[in-house]
C-alpha cells in the first residue's frame, strides 16, 4: 500500500547526473509514502547505492535508512573532493 | 654580469649530490654550493622553511634586505613519482608576518630539479631597485637586466622570454603586484603549455621577489638529467604502486578528472558552508550556476578542455583549459577556489565574469582567494553592490594600475576592512580565510585558526573528515575530535609539501594504506633510506615546529591562533552555529608534536 503523502526535493550531482528526474519532478517535488527512507529515494530513481557516498537532507548529511519529512530538500552525491 | 658554472658534486653515501644556488641580489654575485649538513634531507616545504628558520631574522622587514625567498623543488620532484612536481616557495610573508610555504604546479620544479637544483635561495636587495631576471641552464647562472618586461604582466613577461630563450623553458614570474610590492602578490609558474597559470598563490611572496629585483627565472633543463635513484627497481615497483593506487581510488580517479577542484562548488553549497557574500551565509542560491558541473559543460561546449595536467606525470589531471564564448582560450580552470571568491563570496554568479577575474589575476600576479575575499570586504563597505561584475572587474583593474584604491585592494582583505572601517573580516593571521565558513565546518576552522601559515585551507584539510567522508567522519557543527583532525592533517601535509607531491593525492592517501606506503617506499628507495611510518610523518611534524619556533619569535602568540571574532558571535545561516572550538583546545594542538619531536 502506498499512500502518496509527502514530497520531498531531490538533487543529484557529478556523475549522479544521469539519474537525474524528470524536470516535472524536480520542479515539484519527488512523491513518497509517509516514513520513507533516502534508500527508498535512491531506489525510485535508479541510483545504485554503491554510486553514492553522501547525502545531505536540508544541508546536513544523513543515512541511508533516515526516514524523511515532508518538504525535505536533498542533495545526493558520489565519493567528492576538490580545493 | 654574474656567471656560475653548476659544475658536477661527487655523491658520498647517502648525501644529496643537488645543490643550493644562492643569488645575492645586493652584489648580483652567484654561488653553488653542497646542501650543508642541516638542510640534508629535506625538500620543498621542509627545505624551504629550514632555510628560512635558520637565516632569516623572525623580526626582519618582509620587503628589507634581510628577507630570503627559498625556491625549493620537492623530495621526489624529478623522478618518475605520480603528481610529485610541485614548487615550494619560502620567506617570511609580507601579508601575515609569518612564515610562509606557498606551492605551485607547473613546469618549474622539475626542471630545477633535472639541473640539480634542490633549492636557489635568493637574498638581499639591489640598491637601483631594477628587475633583473636570471637565466639558470645546465652551463650556469646568470642575471640579465630585465630592462622592457619591467610593468609587465605575466602574460607579456613569459610571452617574451619564451621568444628570447626558447619554447622549452619553464619560467618562474611576477606580474606587476609583485613588482608594486603588495602583499598579495603570486609568484606565477608556467604550465606545459607555457601559460603563466600555476601560481604561488597565498601569502604575498610574489611582493619578496619584486624587493629583490627578480622579475623572472627562466629554466632551460636541456642537457640536464633526471634525478638517479639509489635503489631503481625498488623505486619503479614503489611509483608503479602510488600510481595505481591514485588510478583505483574515486576522487582521484573519477571526480577530479571528471569536474576538478570546482566539483565541490555544489557539495559546499549543500552543506550549508559555502561563504556567501563576505561571510554572512553558507548557502548561495547561484551556487549551481557557478559549479563544477556547469563549468564542466560550458568547457565542453566551447571546445576547451575538461581535463589537463598543470605539469607532466601528473594522473589526476584535476587542471582544465576555459575557453572564451569564441572558443579562444582565456584562462585554466577557474579553480574552485577562485570560483567561490569571486562568485559565491561576491554575490555574482556568472562563471565567464568569474574567469576574466581569474585571468586578469594570473597576469597581475595577485592571490585570487584573497583578491575575491577583499572584493567582497569592499563590497560590505560599499564600494560596489555585491553581484555587480563589472564593477568587481574595474576594481581588480585599479589593482594593475596601481592607483590608491588598487594598491589598498592589493594589500588584502585586512587592509581594505581598515581603510574603509569594516570590521566584518575573515581573516587569521591576516590572510583571508578561503572557501569553507568555519562556523559550518568547524573541523577546517581548527586549521585556520592554528596553521602556520595564516588562514590557509591547504595546511590540513580537514573539510576531508567534516564533510566528504575522507579519512574519517567527523559532525562538521561539532567541536569533538576536531583538534586531533586539524593536527594529523596538518602533519600529513607538511610532509606531503616537501615530498613535492600535489596534495589531492592525500584524498586517496589517507583512504588507502597502499599508497601511503608507497611514498614511503619511494623515498627510500631513491634516497637510499630506511624511514618507517613515523619518520615519514615526522617530516612534517619536525617542519611544523621549526615554523612555529619562526613564528614565535616573530612576535605570534595564543592570540593569534583565533578565528575572527563574527565567527564566534554571529551565527551563520541555514545552521544558525557559531564556531564552537574552545581556545583551550586549540592551544593544545600542537603540545603533543612538542612532546613528540623537540629534540
Amino acid at each position: 500500500m502506498v499512500d502518496v503523502s509527502m514530497k520531498v526535493q531531490v538533487k543529484v550531482f557529478a556523475t549522479l547526473r544521469k539519474y537525474a528526474p524528470a524536470e516535472s519532478v524536480q520542479k515539484d517535488g519527488l512523491e513518497l509514502a509517509e516514513g520513507a527512507t533516502i534508500r527508498q529515494v535512491l531506489q525510485q530513481l535508479g541510483v545504485p547505492e554503491p554510486e553514492v557516498a553522501f547525502v545531505f537532507v536540508n544541508s546536513k548529511r544523513h543515512k541511508l535508512d533516515e526516514p524523511l519529512s515532508d518538504g525535505d530538500e536533498l542533495g545526493i552525491f558520489p565519493p567528492m573532493a576538490g580545493g | 654580469m654574474a656567471v656560475l658554472l653548476l659544475g658536477s658534486h661527487v655523491c658520498e653515501g647517502t648525501e644529496n649530490p643537488m645543490k643550493l644556488l644562492r643569488i645575492s641580489m645586493t652584489d648580483g654575485s652567484l654561488q653553488s654550493q653542497p646542501i650543508p649538513p642541516q638542510y640534508q634531507g629535506l625538500g620543498g616545504r621542509a627545505l624551504t622553511s629550514a632555510i628560512v628558520a635558520a637565516e632569516v631574522p623572525p623580526r626582519c622587514a618582509p620587503l628589507g634586505p634581510n628577507n630570503k625567498l627559498i625556491l625549493a623543488p620537492g623530495l621526489l620532484t624529478g623522478t618518475s613519482a605520480a603528481c610529485s612536481g610541485r614548487l615550494s616557495a619560502g620567506g617570511k610573508s609580507p601579508l601575515t608576518g609569518t612564515i610562509k610555504e606557498s606551492n605551485a604546479g607547473g613546469t618549474a620544479s622539475q626542471h630545477l630539479a633535472r639541473l640539480g637544483i634542490a633549492a636557489i635561495v635568493v637574498e638581499g636587495q639591489p640598491k637601483n631597485g631594477l628587475q633583473q631576471v636570471l637565466h639558470i641552464t645546465a652551463d650556469g647562472a646568470k642575471l640579465t637586466p630585465a630592462d622592457k618586461l619591467e610593468g609587465q604582466g605575466n602574460y607579456a613577461t613569459v610571452e617574451s622570454l619564451f621568444t628570447k630563450f626558447g619554447q622549452k623553458c619553464s619560467i618562474i614570474s611576477i606580474g606587476q603586484a609583485g613588482e608594486m610590492k603588495l602583499a598579495t602578490a603570486t609568484i606565477a609558474v608556467t604550465d606545459p603549455e607555457n601559460r603563466p597559470t600555476r601560481h604561488c598563490g597565498r601569502g604575498g611572496l610574489g611582493a619578496v621577489m619584486g624587493s629583490k629585483g627578480l622579475k623572472a627565472v627562466v629554466i632551460d633543463a636541456a642537457g640536464g638529467k633526471r634525478p638517479e635513484s639509489a635503489d631503481p627497481k625498488t623505486f619503479s615497483e614503489a611509483a608503479r604502486i602510488f600510481t595505481a593506487e591514485l588510478k583505483k581510488h574515486p576522487v582521484t580517479s573519477s571526480t577530479l578528472p571528471t569536474y576538478g577542484t570546482n566539483a565541490l562548488t555544489n557539495v559546499i553549497n549543500q552543506a550549508g558552508a559555502l561563504p556567501t557574500r563576505n561571510f554572512t551565509s553558507g548557502n548561495f542560491e547561484g551556487a549551481e550556476k557557478t559549479s563544477g558541473e556547469t563549468q564542466r559543460d560550458m568547457i565542453l561546449a566551447r571546445d576547451g578542455l575538461a581535463k589537463h595536467a598543470c605539469h607532466p606525470g601528473c594522473v589526476i589531471q584535476c587542471s582544465r583549459i576555459y575557453n572564451t564564448k569564441k572558443k579562444e582560450y582565456l584562462t585554466k580552470g577557474p579553480e574552485y577556489e577562485t570560483v567561490w571568491a569571486h562568485g559565491a563570496n561576491c554575490g555574482i554568479d556568472d562563471l565567464d565574469t568569474i574567469a576574466e577575474m581569474d585571468r586578469l589575476e594570473d597576469d597581475i600576479g595577485v592571490d585570487t582567494i584573497e583578491t575575491g575575499a577583499t572584493l567582497a570586504v569592499a563590497m560590505a563597505a560599499g564600494l560596489a553592490e555585491f553581484g555587480d561584475g563589472k564593477a568587481a572587474m574595474r576594481m581588480v583593474n585599479e589593482i594593475a594600475q596601481g592607483t590608491p584604491l588598487g594598491r589598498t585592494l592589493g594589500s588584502g582583505a585586512e587592509v581594505t576592512g581598515k581603510v574603509f572601517g569594516i570590521s566584518h573580516v575573515p581573516t587569521v593571521k591576516g590572510q583571508s580565510m578561503p572557501a569553507y565558513d568555519p562556523r559550518a565546518v568547524q573541523g577546517i576552522g581548527v586549521t585556520y585558526a592554528t596553521s602556520t601559515m595564516g588562514a590557509d585551507h591547504t595546511a590540513g584539510y580537514a573539510v576531508a573528515p567534516n564533510i566528504l567522508k575522507v579519512g574519517g567522519d567527523l559532525d562538521p557543527l561539532k567541536p569533538d575530535g576536531q583538534v586531533e583532525a586539524s593536527r594529523n592533517l596538518q602533519v600529513a601535509t607538511a610532509m606531503l609539501d616537501s615530498a613535492g607531491l600535489c596534495l589531492f593525492v592525500a584524498f586517496c592517501v589517507l583512504d588507502s594504506p597502499a599508497a601511503f606506503g608507497a611514498i614511503r617506499d619511494m623515498l627510500n628507495a631513491h634516497y637510499g633510506w630506511t624511514l618507517s611510518d613515523d619518520d615519514l610523518l615526522a617530516i612534517g611534524g619536525k617542519t611544523l615546529l621549526k615554523e612555529r619556533t619562526f613564528n614565535k619569535a616573530a612576535g605570534f602568540g595564543p592570540a593569534d591562533d583565533r578565528l575572527p571574532e563574527f565567527c564566534y558571535t554571529e551565527p551563520l545561516p541555514p545552521h544558525n552555529t557559531v564556531f564552537q572550538v574552545t581556545d583551550q583546545d586549540l592551544d593544545q594542538l600542537f603540545k603533543p608534536l612538542e612532546e613528540k619531536y623537540s629534540s
